[in-house]
C-alpha cells in the first residue's frame, strides 16, 4: 500500500510540476512525464507483487467527513486493474512527450501533463476507493481531467464538439452513479462499500441498483447505445491520451460493475443474461460501425466499443455462472473478462499509438488519403500489424488467449448437456465467431489501406519515421502482445486470485476449473513456437533461394492497363462494401454521387458517409426535445447574481420547511 | 503420440500436391481431354522453387510474409488434425478453436499481402475473401460443434477418435449433415466451383487466384504448397465426419482413408465439371444455407 501511495505521490508531483512550469512548456512536459513514468514504474512493480501475494489491505485516510470513513482498500480485483493502468500509463507518457512536441501541442504542455497525471492518479483512486462518496469524487476527477485532455486542442471546432458530447455523456452517467450510491447509503447506513447481501436490501431494490449501475458504468464503458461519445472523444484527444482512455479509462466502467457484483452476493440470473445481451449487442454493433469508418482513430474507437462488448460477454457469463451455481462458467467467464481487459489495454494502446504516429507524420488519419506507409514507417507499421493481428485474436498473440477463455466458458455449459442453456450458449459462440470474422475484415482494411499499397495522396512524398521516444513504447507494447500470448499459462495463474475473489470460490476450485484452459495454453505455447519457427524457416529458405538470382523490381501487374494510379486501389468504403451495402440502413449510409455526363465527361464525384444511427435517431431528437422544453423556463435565467442568491435562499427555505414536516 | 500420427503429417506434406493432380485429371476426363500429368503440381513446385521472382516496387515485407505465414499456419494446423482413429499430435479440449484461428491467421496475412501490391484486382480478391470468410468460419464452427456435442469432447482429435461405430450409425444424420456443411466449407476455402473457379483468367470473377496474381518464384511455390495442404486438411475434416469410425483393421484403415481422400478429390473434380460457378451475389446464400444446415445438425445433436 505504501508503494502505491508513493506512486500516487509521483503522479501528484508530476501534475504539480506541470502546473508550476505552466509558462515554460519544455520544463512542464519534463516534469509531467517524469512524474507519470516514475509513478507507473513504482506502481506497476507494487501492483504485480500484491497480485501474486493475493494481498488484502486497507488504509484509512481520514475519519473527519460526515459520510463515513475515507477508506482505501487493496484486493486482487483492484490489483489487477492497477496492473492494467500502470502498464499503459508510463509507456503512453513517454510516447506523449515526443508526440506533443510536434506542432502546436508544445505550448499546451503544462495543461496536458497536469491533467494526464491527474487522470492517472484519479483512475488509481477509483480502483482503490472503498467509500462511495470518495469513489464518486475520484470518478468525477477522472471524467473532468480526461475532458480537459479531449478538448486540449480547443481551437478546433471538432474538439469542442467532441468535448461537449463527452461532457454531457459523462455527467448523465455520473447522475445514475450518484443515485446508485445514495441508494446504497440509504440501505447500509454509510457510504463505505460493504457486502450488500448483509444489508436489509430487498431483491427489487438490488435489481434497481443493478440497473442504475449498468447505465451509469455502461455510459463510461461505451455500451451500445450509450457509446456515442466514444467515437467523438477518442479521435479528438491527443493519441497517447486516446490510448490511455481507450485502454484503461473506459474499463473503469467494467471495474465498477465487477466491484458491484463482488458486493452483491449471489446475483439473480437475469443480470447475467442482461449483461450477455448488452455485450453481444455492443460487440456486433461496435465492430459493424468500426468497419464503416474512414478515419483510423474513429475506427479504433468503435473497435473499443466492440471489445467492451467482448468483456461484457465474459462478465455476463461469469455472473450467470455464479447465479446458476456453475463454477466452470463463472470462473472461465470472469477470467475471460479480466484477461481481455489487460489484453485490450495492450493492443488497443498500441494501435492508438501507431495511429497517432501516422497522424503526426502525415497530418491525416483518413484511410482514403493514406497508404504506402510500410516502407517509410517500418516500426510503426510493424506495431500496427502486431496490434491488428492481436485484436483479431490471431495466435500466437495475446488477443487469442482471452477469447479462448470465453469459448471455454461457452463449452463448459455445452458439455453439461443442459439443452436449453446450450442453445443460448451456441448463440453466444456464433456471435463470438461473427465478431472475430468482422474484426478481421475491419483490421485487414485498417492495416491494408493505411499502411500497404501505394500512397493515395499525391502530396505525401516525404513521410518519415517517428522519433525513437515514440518508437520504443510501440515496440514494447508489440512485444507485450507476443509475450502475453506465449506466457498465457502463467498469466492464467495470476488470474486465480482476482477470479476467486469475484466468484467467491476457493482458490483450489478456481484452479481446478481453469485446468483445461491452462493445459490448452501449454499446447498453444508449443504450437506457437512451431508456427514461428516454421514461418521463420520458410522465410529463410526463400531468402536463400533468391540470394543468387536476379530479382527484378517492376510495377504491379495491372492487366495491361496503361495508366494505373494509386487512387484506383480499394477504398475504406469499397473494401467491406458487400457487408456495408447490405446493412446500409442500420449503418446510416449516406451516398452523394455526381455521375460523369456528356460526351467528354469531366467532373464526377462519389461521397459516402456513415453516421451513427444511435446518435441521429435516439440522442439528437431526445436532446433537441429536452432543449425546446427547457427553453420555456429560460426566463428564470436572468444573469443577475442577486437573483441567483435569491434562488438559493428560496431553495434552502423550501428544504427547511420540507424537513419540518417530518 | 503415435507413429501413425507423424506418418499422417508426413503424408500430408508429401502427398497433398497429388490431390490437385487428381482433381485436374477428373476434370480433364469429364471434358474429354487427356489433361496434365498427375504429378504436375510437384513439377510446378520444383520449377517455382528454382525460379527467380519479379517483385512489385509498391510492395513491402508483408508481400513475402503472406505466403510464408499462410503455409506455416497450415503446417501447424496439421498437428491438430486427426485422421480417423489416428489421433492428432496435439490433442486438448478447445483445440478446434486453435485450429480455426490458425487458419484465420494464415488468411489474414494472405489478404494483407494482396493489399500490399496496391492493385485494385488484388484488393477485390482480399475484400471478397474476407467477407465470405466470415460465413465460412461460422459454418465451420457450427459443424464442428455439432460433432463435438455428439463425441463429448471439444478436442478436434477426440471428435474423431472417440466416436464409436455404434454412436456413428446411431447419429448418422448429425455426422452426415456436419459433413455436408464441411464439404461446403471445403469448396469455399479451396476456391472451388461453385464458389470460385481456380482456372478462370478473368480477374473480376476470381477470389483466391486474384489475390496471388503478383506473387512469383518461391513465394508462389509456398502458395501452391499451401493450396494443396488446404485441400488435404479440409478434405480430412469432411472425411472424419462422413466416414464410419473404422474403415478397416489396423494399418489398412490408414490406407483406406488415404484412398478415400483420393475419392474425395475425384468427387471434387466431378462437382467442378458438372456445376456452373455461382454468381458472386449468390455465394452468401450458399454459405447461409450451410450455416442453416449446421444449425439443424446441432439441433439433432442436442436432442
Amino acid at each position: 500500500m505504501n508503494a502505491l501511495m508513493i506512486s500516487l505521490g509521483f503522479f501528484a508531483a508530476g501534475a504539480l510540476g506541470a502546473a508550476l512550469f505552466y509558462q515554460r512548456p519544455a520544463w512542464a512536459s519534463r516534469a509531467g512525464v517524469f512524474g507519470a513514468v516514475l509513478g507507473s514504474a513504482v506502481g506497476l512493480t507494487s501492483a504485480i507483487l500484491k497480485l501474486i501475494q493475493n494481498r488484502h489491505e486497507g488504509l484509512m485516510i481520514a475519519d473527519v467527513f460526515p459520510y463515513g470513513k475515507m477508506v482505501l482498500g487493496l484486493d486482487p480485483l483492484t490489483a489487477w486493474f492497477l496492473v492494467i493502468l500502470y502498464a499503459l500509463t508510463g509507456l503512453a507518457a513517454l510516447y506523449g512527450y515526443a508526440y506533443l512536441q510536434h506542432g502546436d501541442g508544445a505550448r499546451r504542455a503544462g495543461k496536458a501533463w497536469f491533467f494526464y497525471n491527474a487522470l492517472a492518479a484519479s483512475m488509481a483512486l477509483v480502483t482503490l476507493a472503498r467509500n462511495g462518496l470518495f469513489f464518486l469524487m475520484a470518478w468525477e476527477v477522472m471524467s473532468i481531467s480526461s475532458w480537459f485532455l479531449v478538448t486540449l486542442e480547443s481551437d478546433k471546432e471538432t474538439s469542442r464538439r467532441a468535448g461537449l458530447t463527452y461532457l454531457i455523456a459523462t455527467h448523465l452517467g455520473g447522475a445514475f452513479l450518484i443515485a446508485g450510491f445514495l441508494m446504497m447509503e440509504r440501505s447500509t447506513g454509510s457510504f463505505v462499500m460493504n457486502v450488500l447481501s448483509a444489508s436489509p436490501m430487498t431483491p427489487s431494490q438490488l435489481n434497481l441498483l443493478f440497473v442504475l449501475f449498468l447505465i451509469g458504468f455502461g455510459s463510461k464503458a461505451g455500451f451500445v447505445p450509450l457509446h456515442v461519445w466514444l467515437p467523438e472523444a477518442h479521435p479528438a484527444a491527443p493519441s497517447h491520451v486516446s490510448a490511455l482512455m481507450s485502454g484503461v479509462m473506459i474499463k473503469m466502467g467494467i471495474y465498477g460493475l465487477l466491484r458491484f457484483i463482488s458486493l452483491s452476493g449471489t446475483p439473480p440470473s437475469w443480470w447475467g443474461w442482461c449483461l450477455i445481451g448488452v455485450g453481444v449487442t455492443s460487440g456486433v454493433v461496435g465492430v459493424l460501425f468500426a468497419l464503416a469508418q474512414n478515419r483510423l482513430k474513429t475506427l479504433l474507437a468503435y473497435s473499443s466499443v466492440e471489445n467492451m462488448g467482448l468483456l461484457t460477454i465474459g462478465l455476463g457469463l461469469g455472473v450467470l455462472g455464479i447465479s446458476l451455481h456453475r463454477p466452470g462458467l463463472a470462473v472461465l467467464g470472469l477470467a475471460g473478462c479480466l484477461l481481455h481487459a489487460l489484453n485490450h489495454a495492450i493492443f488497443k494502446g498500441l494501435l492508438f499509438l501507431a495511429a497517432g504516429a501516422v497522424l503526426r507524420q502525415t497530418g491525416t488519419d483518413v484511410l482514403d488519403r493514406l497508404g504506402g506507409l510500410a516502407k517509410p514507417m517500418r516500426v510503426t507499421s510493424l506495431a500496427f500489424l502486431t496490434g491488428s493481428a492481436a485484436i483479431c485474436g490471431l495466435p500466437p498473440l495475446n488477443g487469442f488467449t482471452s477469447e479462448l477463455f470465453l469459448y471455454f466458458a461457452v463449452f463448459s455449459v455445452m458439455m453439461s448437456r443442459s439443452s436449453a442453456l446450450s442453445v443460448w450458449m451456441i448463440g453466444v459462440m456464433v456471435s463470438l465467431v461473427l465478431i472475430g470474422g468482422l474484426s478481421a475484415l475491419c483490421f485487414v482494411k485498417a492495416f491494408g489501406l493505411g499502411f500497404l499499397g501505394g500512397s493515395r495522396d499525391p502530396g505525401q512524398t516525404e513521410v518519415r519515421e517517428v522519433p525513437a521516444l515514440m518508437r520504443w513504447p510501440m515496440l514494447a507494447l508489440a512485444l507485450a502482445c507476443l509475450a502475453g500470448g506465449l506466457a498465457a499459462p502463467w498469466l492464467a495463474g495470476a488470474l486465480k486470485s482476482p477470479v476467486s475473489f469475484l466468484s467467491g470460490l476457493s482458490a483450489a476450485e478456481v484452479k481446478a476449473q481453469m485446468g483445461p484452459v491452462i493445459r490448452a495454453f501449454r499446447s498453444l505455447l508449443g504450437l506457437s513456437g512451431i508456427l514461428i519457427l516454421v514461418a521463420g524457416a520458410l522465410a529463410w529458405i526463400r531468402s536463400k533461394l533468391l540470394a543468387g538470382r536476379a530479382v527484378t523490381a517492376s510495377v504491379t501487374w495491372d492487366c495491361a492497363y496503361a495508366r494505373p494510379t494509386a487512387r484506383m486501389q480499394y477504398t475504406s468504403d469499397s473494401f467491406p462494401g458487400m457487408i456495408l451495402r447490405s446493412l446500409r440502413r442500420c449503418l446510416g449510409l449516406h451516398v452523394k454521387v455526381q455521375k460523369p455526363g456528356g460526351i467528354f465527361p469531366s467532373a464526377a464525384s462519389l461521397t459516402t458517409t456513415h453516421r451513427d444511427v444511435f446518435r441521429e435517431s435516439i440522442f439528437e431528437p431526445l436532446f433537441q426535445g429536452t432543449a425546446s422544453l427547457l427553453m420555456k423556463w429560460r426566463w428564470l435565467q436572468q444573469g443577475r447574481v442577486q437573483l441567483y442568491v435569491l434562488y438559493i435562499a428560496l431553495t434552502l427555505l423550501f428544504l427547511f420547511v420540507f424537513n419540518l414536516k417530518d | 503420440m503415435l507413429l501413425s500420427s507423424w506418418l499422417f503429417v508426413v503424408c500430408a506434406i508429401f502427398l497433398s500436391p497429388l490431390f490437385a493432380g487428381i482433381i485436374h485429371r477428373t476434370k480433364a476426363f469429364f471434358a474429354g481431354r487427356s489433361g496434365v500429368p498427375l504429378l504436375q503440381s510437384y513439377y510446378d513446385l520444383w520449377k517455382l522453387l528454382h525460379k527467380s521472382a519479379v517483385i512489385s516496387r509498391t510492395t513491402s515485407a508483408v508481400f513475402w510474409m503472406g505466403p510464408a505465414v499462410s503455409l506455416a499456419a497450415l503446417l501447424t494446423s496439421l498437428l491438430l488434425l486427426p485422421f480417423g482413429k489416428t489421433p492428432a499430435i496435439f490433442s486438448f479440449p478447445g483445440s478446434f478453436v486453435v485450429f480455426a484461428y490458425l487458419l484465420a491467421a494464415g488468411r489474414f496475412f494472405v489478404m494483407s499481402a494482396a493489399l500490399d501490391t496496391g492493385s485494385s484486382f488484388e484488393g477485390m480478391g482480399a475484400s471478397r475473401e474476407a467477407q465470405f470468410g466470415i460465413f465460412t468460419e461460422i459454418a465451420l464452427f457450427l459443424a464442428l460443434t455439432a460433432v463435438a456435442l455428439r463425441s463429448g469432447s471439444f478436442s478436434l482429435s477426440d471428435m474423431s477418435t472417440l466416436v464409436t461405430a455404434q454412436e456413428w450409425t446411431g447419429n448418422l444424420a448429425v455426422y452426415g449433415l456436419a459433413g455436408l456443411v464441411l464439404f461446403a466449407v471445403f469448396l469455399t476455402e479451396n476456391a472451388r466451383i461453385p464458389v470460385d473457379d481456380p482456372n478462370t483468367h478473368l480477374e473480376l470473377t476470381m477470389i483466391h487466384e486474384v489475390m496471388v496474381l503478383d506473387h512469383g518464384g518461391p513465394d508462389l511455390g509456398w502458395i501452391l504448397a499451401a493450396d494443396g495442404l488446404k485441400l488435404w486438411i479440409f478434405g480430412t475434416l469432411v472425411l472424419n465426419a462422413v466416414l464410419p469410425p473404422a474403415l478397416a483393421h489396423g494399418g489398412l484403415d490408414f490406407l483406406a482413408r488415404l484412398a478415400a481422400l483420393a475419392v474425395l478429390a475425384v468427387v471434387t473434380g466431378a462437382v467442378e465439371s458438372v456445376m456452373a460457378r455461382l454468381r458472386l451475389g449468390r455465394i452468401p446464400h450458399l454459405l447461409t444455407g450451410a450455416v442453416a444446415i449446421a444449425v439443424i445438425a446441432i439441433g439433432l445433436a442436442l436432442r
